[in-house]
């Protein structure tokens, strides 16, 4: 049985990662609607307009598997595997943080890779794939650290704050998939 | 919507699919080997006649879809599948099929590739076009990458039996049509 949320004691302040409930999508809801230099959500697909809360609710909850990340109970970021494909176990991986992302190779970021673990193991997925923008380069170090590899860059891809951006592609594969 | 080419011999239409082509699209779509390659599972012709009843009414303000199909002296020889059409980043995908009943050289890919981008650059305003194109088919691979640069390689994408093989991302931009449109006038 696989547990829904971990959590790590030991850690000098509390982290723990559950799959995300009413009260965390609103709390999520109140981050992507502040103003940033960053897209809340990076999809091959392109930018969304601006969602409403029912849609935004209806996208964590049946289009993707939103997990949230609590330090001391308080909402500290969010990873989400969306455009989940069974045929293929494969899934899109989106990731943020309120406040900085963990250091590559560090404790915090060791917990962030159980918890990427046991969301793929509970969709039922070998390859996660992830976007990210040139610039997002602390992103691209903690992926790459988690075993992210990179896979190329869709070229002015992604147009956000009056310009197109480039997007680097990024996979995990597990072992089973290595070799095909 | 239609766009129209003619070489010396030949004149090529493309226009969106509408209910006349349901037959055409079902009989490609079935096709085993287009199955093979398209679609990344099996599916049955209930399957199947879903999907080209939804191919045939999709629209590209809408559903964010469009399928065009090219005609060469009205005769059906393959059709374009635009989708996850992104009206804020100006890009879309794209599917390509060439009609598996007719014996095709490479002039016919071809123009169907700049007939599509044509359509996606001249009518509809596209910023770019990309497709995912499977590592094992090389044929649509050469095609592609007439065109197209080859942006990302994703490794292991796709089961093949007991195998996963490599799905390769390939785009283009309004910029390398123009490119292209300017040499070839050339």
């Amino acid at each position: 049985m696989i547990p829904a949320a971990i959590s790590t004691r030991d850690a000098p302040r509390m982290l723990s990662f559950a799959e995300a409930a009413g009260k965390d999508l609103r709390s999520l809801f109140r981050q992507y609607l502040q103003p940033s230099e960053e897209p809340f959500f990076l999809d091959i697909a392109g930018p969304e307009p601006r969602m409403t809360y029912k849609d935004f609710a209806e996208y964590c909850r049946e289009d993707a598997a939103t997990w949230v990340i609590l330090r001391d109970d308080q909402l500290a970021g969010f990873f989400l595997l969306f455009d989940i494909q069974p045929g293929l176990e494969l899934a899109n991986l989106d990731l943020g943080s309120f406040s900085s992302l963990p250091a590559p190779n560090s404790v915090e970021a060791g917990e962030w890779d159980e918890a990427l673990r046991l969301a793929s193991r509970k969709a039922g997925v070998s390859r996660l794939q992830l976007l990210a923008l040139p610039s997002q380069e602390k992103k691209i170090a903690l992926c790459e650290s988690l075993g992210f590899r990179p896979e190329g860059a869709l070229r002015e891809h992604f147009f956000h704050r009056g310009r197109y951006h480039d997007m680097v592609v990024l996979a995990r594969l597990e072992p089973q998939r290595h070799g095909g | 919507m239609a766009v129209e080419v003619t070489d010396n011999e030949a004149v090529f239409v493309a226009r969106r699919v509408d209910a006349r082509d349901k037959a055409t699209l079902l009989r490609w779509y079935g096709d085993p080997a287009i199955q093979a390659t398209l679609e990344d599972e099996h599916r049955s012709l209930a399957q199947l006649r879903q999907k080209v009843e939804d191919l045939v009414s999709c629209d590209p303000y809408e559903d964010c879809r469009c399928v065009i199909l090219c005609q060469r002296d009205s005769r059906p020889i393959g059709m374009a599948y635009f989708m996850w059409i992104n009206w804020i980043s100006r890009t879309a995908e794209v599917d390509l099929m060439l009609s598996p009943e007719l014996s095709h050289g490479p002039l016919t890919g071809y123009l169907m590739m700049v007939k599509t981008a044509d359509m996606a650059f001249r009518e509809f305003n596209l910023h770019k076009m990309y497709g995912f194109i499977y590592g094992d088919n090389r044929r649509s691979l050469r095609l592609f990458q007439r065109f197209m640069h080859v942006e990302a390689v994703l490794k292991a994408y796709a089961k093949r039996g007991s195998r996963y093989e490599d799905v390769h991302v390939l785009g283009a931009l309004a910029s390398d049509y123009d490119a292209f449109c300017k040499k070839y006038r050339q």
